[in-house]
């Protein structure tokens, strides 16, 4: 495996009324090619501007990329033309998005949208760009596809929508995709079926996925390493397993203990939930310290004065915590 | 379900319908024959996919859509034969809890004056000690009666949840209804307001009527489960029963295609569910789930399913066990 993308030092700052909010800070990831990597966290921790800024989508200003890198393979994306950012989305990496009914354009049939972006991307007919967007929505699995391509998003259910957006990602055969909560808007039964056409799609093409996501359970299903966020800071990476069965920072912790599990054998007893005291800080208020301190149970001194570095527990266990020691011991 | 039950549903039906100059009149089946009860203090889950009719079930307790059939009671009062004044009256036994903490708020309003309306509309206690009452609702759910003076747009979605809460408390109803009252908070957030929910009812004894399609919360927080699919409840059961032994092969799907977030040993097998839900116009004729059953056998097609208790009170309707 050889590392497809590479996220340096990156900073990400948004001018507002109330102050700079560090939106990203100091972010640095590695995607291996053909692997999928979780990125986890509540709202506003900076997952999806991690995406969006990957894509070249920073909506500038407010935004300003202030250092920091995203080298695809040599090229640094920071750099790159406008033009160039053209080619590279779609073509080399494509996204998904959370709510497939607004992103899909509700005018045009959806065997039309997905040939629009092929023909954007390669030179090729409109008879083949067309027979391409059957074939990939044969691919994602939509029964029926030469008649489906002719239908509208509306005409569509939830799940369909999703498939026909994957297709669409996909038909340029890029080289990474990122999901950004892409089954956040449907039901469990059809999130389980996405979830499975992302896995053999994945494994068909090789493609290396960025899986955005608030939901732990996700993370367990598809990612073969995953990265947990909060306040623009990377504060845990590692094997899911380990982020899941062995998590070191207090934050993984508090995060994956106040979900209720599904148990397949529940017990009478019913303990209340484990909760993270306090609430997410605001960007703007952010102090030097750890930006997890002032709601840690195991904060020292030293946490509010200065920002913990992520360091390796293990040879792929990342994590950015002062008190490892006393975390893991209780 | 047998004790004292404080929200006792009878063959429910809601059907939304509308007639057309020239062409076929449509029907809308959202809730079709549905049965419960509630025993007070305790907490009913209703679960199933968007669409499934749970959250019609939950506006027609509250008579907020119009009935087609059936009866609801609560408590000693027939809410589904009361009009107007009485009606009004009735509903001070029950509230609601709505799902989106940003949108059924009042923008213009002061929370303080959003919890205090009920009092006012319901005249529940002396004038006077109304901001007193307001002040004491705001301690219960954890909010700093201070806050009281804000707008709803200065509060977190946790903290506006709670509003709700206390909002929905203010006429000391008996029953609460909530409609996916977490769905759209953070973990963290969420775990803060079930356990708040949690803390109400052992305080107020206060019952829930639980809408929701997370099989986590409603196995963390109810007492009893109704799965409910296109319209009808296809398995109920105490919570016990249901998570660990359940009977109907889309419950038994609905909980496989759960994410466990815990690491993968290769041991869980999923059943694969194809497809989604037929639509509630035109209804299959035999029973409602056999088109995406892995099961499904030549009789499901045409013969509809009766809901029997299959021990212990464990309902389910399936000809597989029949």
């Amino acid at each position: 495996m050889s590392t497809i993308l590479s996220i340096n030092d990156l900073i990400v700052d948004f001018k507002t009324r109330a102050g700079n909010a560090r939106v990203l800070n100091e972010i640095s990831i590695e995607l291996q090619s053909g692997e999928i990597l979780g990125i986890v966290g509540e709202s506003g921790c900076g997952k999806s501007m991690t995406a969006l800024t990957i894509m070249g989508l920073v909506p500038s200003p407010p935004g300003k990329i202030s250092s920091g890198s995203i080298l695809l393979e040599e090229e640094d994306l920071v750099k790159a033309s406008t033009a160039r950012m053209r080619q590279v989305r779609g073509g080399i990496i494509s996204m998904i998005f959370q709510e497939p009914m607004t992103s899909l354009n509700p005018v045009f049939r959806v065997g039309d949208q997905i040939a629009e972006c092929v023909l954007l991307h390669e030179e090729i007919t409109k008879e083949d760009a067309w027979n391409r967007a059957v074939e990939m929505l044969t691919k994602v699995g939509i029964p029926e596809p030469e008649i489906r391509a002719r239908a509208y998003p509306h005409e569509l259910s939830g799940g369909m929508r999703q498939r026909v957006m994957i297709a669409m990602a996909l038909s340029c055969r890029p080289r990474i995709l990122i999901a950004d909560e892409p089954t956040t808007a449907l039901d469990v039964t059809v999130q389980a079926q996405i979830f499975d056409l992302l896995k053999d799609l994945q494994r068909e093409t090789g493609t290396a996925i960025i899986m955005i996501t608030h939901d732990m359970g996700a993370i367990a299903e598809l990612a073969d390493r995953a990265a947990v966020m909060y306040a623009g800071h990377i504060i845990e990476t590692g094997k899911t397993e380990d982020i899941l069965s062995n998590p070191q920072h207090p934050y993984t912790r508090g995060l994956i203990a106040c979900v209720p599990h599904l148990e397949e054998n529940p017990s009478e007893i019913r303990p209340y939930l484990s909760e993270i005291k306090g609430v997410v800080p605001s960007l703007t208020e952010l102090g030097k310290g750890c930006a997890f301190a002032p709601r840690c149970p195991y904060k020292t001194d030293v946490c509010e004065e200065e920002r913990p570095p992520i360091e390796l527990v293990d040879s792929v266990h990342a994590v950015a915590c002062y008190n490892i020691k006393y975390v893991v011991a209780v | 379900m047998s004790e004292d039950p404080l929200l006792e549903v009878r063959d429910l039906k809601v059907h939304f319908g509308s007639k057309k100059l020239f062409r076929k009149s449509v029907v809308v089946h959202a809730v079709d024959g549905v049965s419960f009860s509630v025993p007070k203090g305790k907490t009913l889950g209703i679960v199933g996919e968007s669409g499934s009719g749970k959250t019609t079930t939950a506006l027609a307790v509250l008579r907020l859509v119009p009935i087609t059939d059936g009866t609801i009671r609560i408590g000693d009062a027939e809410i589904s034969a009361l009009e107007k004044e009485e009606l009004r009256a009735a509903r001070r036994k029950v509230q609601m809890v709505f799902q989106d903490p940003y949108s059924s708020l009042d923008p213009r309003r002061r929370v303080g004056d959003i919890v205090r309306e009920p009092l006012d509309l319901m005249e529940i206690g002396a004038e006077a000690d109304r901001d007193q009452m307001v002040h004491d609702l705001f301690v219960q759910v954890g909010l700093r009666p201070e806050l009281a003076k804000l707008f709803p747009h200065q509060f977190s979605g946790g903290q506006r949840q709670r509003v709700g809460l206390a909002r929905a408390l203010a006429t000391r109803p008996e029953l609460i209804v909530c409609d996916e009252p977490v769905s759209a908070l953070d973990v963290a957030v969420q775990a803060q307001i079930l356990n708040l929910m949690r803390k109400l009812q052992e305080e107020l004894g206060v019952t829930y009527l639980f809408i929701s399609h997370d099989l986590g919360v409603v196995q963390h927080l109810c007492d009893h489960v109704a799965v409910m699919y296109l319209g009808q409840i296809v398995e109920q059961a105490d919570r016990i029963s249901l998570f660990s032994n359940p009977q109907h092969p889309y419950t038994q799907a609905l909980l496989a295609a759960v994410p466990k977030a815990r690491a993968r040993d290769g041991s869980e097998k999923r059943i694969p569910l194809t497809g989604d839900p037929p639509s509630p116009i035109n209804l299959p004729k035999g029973c409602r789930f056999a088109g995406r059953c892995p099961v499904a056998m030549e009789k499901c097609h045409s013969v509809v399913p009766e809901l029997r208790d299959r021990g212990n009170g464990h309902l389910a309707s399936c000809h597989l066990l029949d």
